[in-house]
């Protein structure tokens, strides 16, 4: 009898484990809605002046000059010659500027008192200083076309900055809008006046400072009490890295945190969650840019332009918009919005019609196998599917067109990488399909288009496997350097129908920024720029 | 069939051993049990809650959920056996080959287990995963490559207690072959250890091979496991709690059960026990 009486105290642990289980699972919604009540209880009685927000990962290196760091901390700390509204170029720390009539050379009459945080003044030379540095890392930013038509930077004195050109360029004033890498940093901290290898300190002259930080854990910034503007409403912004999309919400609900904000941080069935939530707000942008998934055109499979076809006809977007986001993000036709500046093109978009993409793979030779899978000449019908697996939706986006390309007689993998590892694989072309890094304003279409002569992100890889690359590269050059606005339109109109024909693209929704925070805080808008969070416009309710 | 005269006579045993039939028969016969395709996908459906067409609801992809959980019942299980038995074959050949020819052997294979033995076993298999690539097999191969040194030293340790019994010194005074003592008197005495030794690690397997397809490192999507239910439920644990539950408690009962039946077995066939 020894032995039942062994086992009898385990089951019964077993059970007692399962039970309290169950309701420890039950009962810690109440405990996290009380646990928020203290808190926001708590925080009301003292002044709220800190804002904890979060991203999911550390803010890295945040030398405006490169490209490492987190984009909206950068716009923190950094600022440009001009910034891009919804209503043009405004100033910045150029106060106007003037353009030569043969559209070559830019005059900026530059911002008198401005300081850096650390005390040096922002003036004609300073800026000067930080092109030069920009300048000596020239082939790291090609991707601007600016940087090849670029003939001298000079500072005639200490409010005048003149820019020459060897050709007029129109997107001229939009690039020197962006923060990377035209955003300006104190030239006393620089290293030997160069960037290019690091800076020594993270200082520029925006509205907040970066006063400490650990890495992968925390970064605080405080206001910049030299900054030149309207002073911003709160003053300390602490960032906390959280990586995982659940605990980021678990934190926001128990008021760990005020603020969750970024195109790829925040899944449609959380903003769902919320809509009618007495303690947390949600705010969503106008569309900013592309969803898109980018095929390989030198891919064994993906090269074939039936099979791409196919897969554009096989994919069903409105079920995404519909199913995925619960309509918040309506579903895309072309690469780029209609909206976008010079994309209203007069192309037809590749319907949903699952008999067209089969007759399209029957039509090239593609035939189903014995294991379901269609082949031809021995090669299967197989690729896969690259996803960053930091965004918290394409994960699911892969999962559901696989099983629909399943239908077709394709054998989708689908791989999940961390953004880094992700974006370098991209870079080197090595994938068959992968999800696009779409842009947005106010890069695109310009400098998106621009980027595809290059290895940038995926582009360039991807489109090697098409007979007219040259071609393509060729007109997009002659868009950036084109003067008149009807040549234009017509080398955009060609390249974007040529991009859409070749139907390397496959643009799924288009997607919008969104924000959850706690309903203390107000004014949390969008702005132009998709990579911003703009913390100096947030206020708290008194 | 000593043995299973014991366990006959335990109701926990032929009832853990009853359970565990039954979860095999439905994996192996999945789709006689399962009421929808576990791989068809209905975003409109998607958490859905539980009705007459999805006993179970639906997942994120609105996939019906307790047909992917018969169906992850094939990796889930089978691989466990899989990883188990590999464990035990390798394991068990070492232990015996050190415990029975001794000498310079002994000391080699013992060397090797106690290297393999020093290294905390989660960061081994991750190693051995990161080596290897992402994939199924691997993941068998790294559990299997962690574990075996475990088992050869309780094995060897087995082997030893009977080597030097009477009935094996007669046996090998008559002239028996090394190998006749082995096959014939050594591992039928050893039998009964590593049938418990089995059960309890294919526990051990089952949550290990969970683990790594929680982590993305095992069976990988649209594959249905309940490691990788139970990681996809998590990316909706503040949405969609209730996902959580099918996959958890699945793993959380198999594993017990096998868990358990290894005890039972103990007790069984502990040979004092049998004395009384």
């Amino acid at each position: 009898m020894i032995t039942k009486n062994a086992i009898k105290p385990f089951l019964i642990l077993s059970i007692i484990v399962l039970v309290l289980g169950i309701f420890a699972g039950c009962s810690k919604t109440s405990d996290v809605e009380t646990a928020s009540n203290l808190n926001t209880d708590e925080a009301t009685k003292m002044t709220r002046e800190e804002l904890v927000f979060v991203n999911f990962r550390d803010i890295r290196d945040l030398n405006p000059h490169l490209y490492a760091g987190e984009m909206y901390a950068q716009e923190m700390l950094y600022e440009t010659l001009v910034t891009i509204s919804k209503d043009g170029y405004e100033p910045c720390l150029a106060e106007s500027w003037k353009i030569s009539k043969d559209g070559k050379v830019y005059t900026f009459n530059i911002r008198k008192n401005v300081y850096f945080s650390d005390g040096e003044i922002c003036d004609a030379h300073a800026i000067k200083a930080n092109f030069d540095a920009i300048i000596e890392n020239k082939e790291r930013h090609t991707w601007l076309e600016m940087m090849n038509l670029l003939v001298s930077v000079e500072a005639t004195d200490e409010n005048t900055l003149m820019i020459t050109l060897s050709s007029p360029y129109y997107p001229m004033l939009t690039e020197l809008g962006v923060t990377r890498p035209f955003a300006m940093v104190s030239p006393k901290a620089m290293i030997n006046g160069s960037t290019k290898d690091g800076v020594q300190e993270y200082i520029g002259t925006g509205s907040y400072i970066l006063k400490e930080f650990k890495t992968d854990e925390y970064a605080i910034f405080e206001k910049n009490p030299l900054y030149w503007g309207e002073e911003p409403a709160i003053d300390k912004i602490t960032v906390k890295v959280i990586p995982d999309n659940q605990t980021r919400i678990l934190a926001l609900e128990n008021g760990e945190i005020d603020l969750i904000y970024g195109k790829n941080m925040i899944d449609a069935d959380t903003i769902n969650k919320y809509v009618n939530s007495e303690e947390i707000e949600i705010a969503l942008s106008k569309p900013t840019s592309t969803r898109q998934l980018l095929m390989n055109s030198k891919s064994p499979v993906l090269g074939d332009i039936n099979v791409r076809k196919a897969i554009q006809h096989a994919t069903d977007k409105k079920m995404i918009s519909d199913g995925i986001f619960y309509g918040l993000e309506e579903p895309a036709d072309f690469l780029f919005s209609k909206t976008v500046p010079y994309c209203d093109v007069a192309i037809k978009p590749y319907e949903y019609n699952f008999q067209e993409a089969v007759k399209l793979l029957e039509e090239s030779g593609w035939v189903v196998g014995n294991d379901a899978i269609r082949e031809k000449n021995g090669q299967k019908l197989a690729f896969d599917i690259l996803y960053n697996s930091d965004s918290v939706t394409e994960k699911i986006i892969s999962e559901y067109i696989q099983s629909q390309y399943s239908k077709l007689g394709m054998s989708v993998t689908i791989k999940g990488e961390e953004e880094q590892s992700y974006r370098d694989n991209m870079k080197a072309g090595n994938f068959d399909m992968v999800f696009n890094i779409s842009w947005g304003m106010p890069y695109d279409p310009q400098s998106s288009l621009s980027a595809m002569q290059r290895p940038v992100y995926g582009d360039y890889a991807a489109q090697q496997g098409l007979e007219d690359k040259t071609h393509l590269d060729d007109m997009i050059s002659k868009i950036m350097v084109s003067t008149s606005e009807e040549e234009r339109q017509k080398l955009y109109n060609e390249v974007l129908s040529i991009l859409h024909e070749e139907a390397i693209y496959l643009p799924l929704t288009y997607e919008c920024n969104k924000a959850v925070f706690t309903k203390d805080l107000n004014n949390v808008v969008f702005t132009q720029s998709q990579y911003e969070v703009p913390f100096a416009m947030m206020h708290f309710k008194k | 069939m000593m043995m299973w005269e014991r366990i006959k006579k335990s109701k926990q045993g032929l009832g853990l051993i009853l359970f565990i039939l039954i979860v095999m028969m439905l994996g192996i016969f999945a789709p006689i049990f399962t009421p929808n395709d576990p791989y068809k996908t209905n975003l409109v459906m998607k958490f859905q809650a539980f009705s007459m067409e999805y006993p179970l609801g639906t997942d994120h992809l609105g996939r019906c959920i307790l047909s992917r959980l018969i169906y992850g019942i094939r990796p889930t299980l089978f691989l466990a056996i899989v990883t188990m038995v590999g464990t035990i074959l390798i394991g068990s050949l070492m232990g015996i080959l050190s415990g029975y020819f001794k000498g310079w052997i002994d000391e080699l294979i013992m060397r090797i287990v106690d290297v393999m033995l020093s290294f905390p076993s989660q960061i081994m298999i991750f190693a051995v995963i990161a080596l290897l690539g992402v994939n199924v097999i691997n993941v068998i191969l790294a559990n299997i490559f962690i574990k075996w040194a475990w088992y050869a030293r309780m094995i060897r340790t087995k082997v030893l207690q009977y080597r030097e019994k009477d009935y094996i010194l007669y046996s090998r005074c008559i002239g028996s072959s090394g190998w006749y003592i082995l096959i014939k008197h050594l591992i039928p005495n050893i039998s009964s250890d590593l049938v418990v030794l089995a059960t309890l690690d294919i526990g051990w397997a089952l949550i290990n091979i969970s683990t790594l397809s929680f982590l993305g490192l095992g069976v990988q999507a649209p594959t249905p496991e309940w490691g990788a239910m139970l990681s996809e439920a998590k990316n909706f644990m503040t949405t969609n709690p209730v996902q959580m539950f099918a996959p958890g408690v699945a793993i959380l009962l198999t594993v017990s059960a096998f868990n358990l039946l290894g005890d039972v077995m103990r007790d069984i066939l502990d040979p004092k026990e049998v004395i009384k």
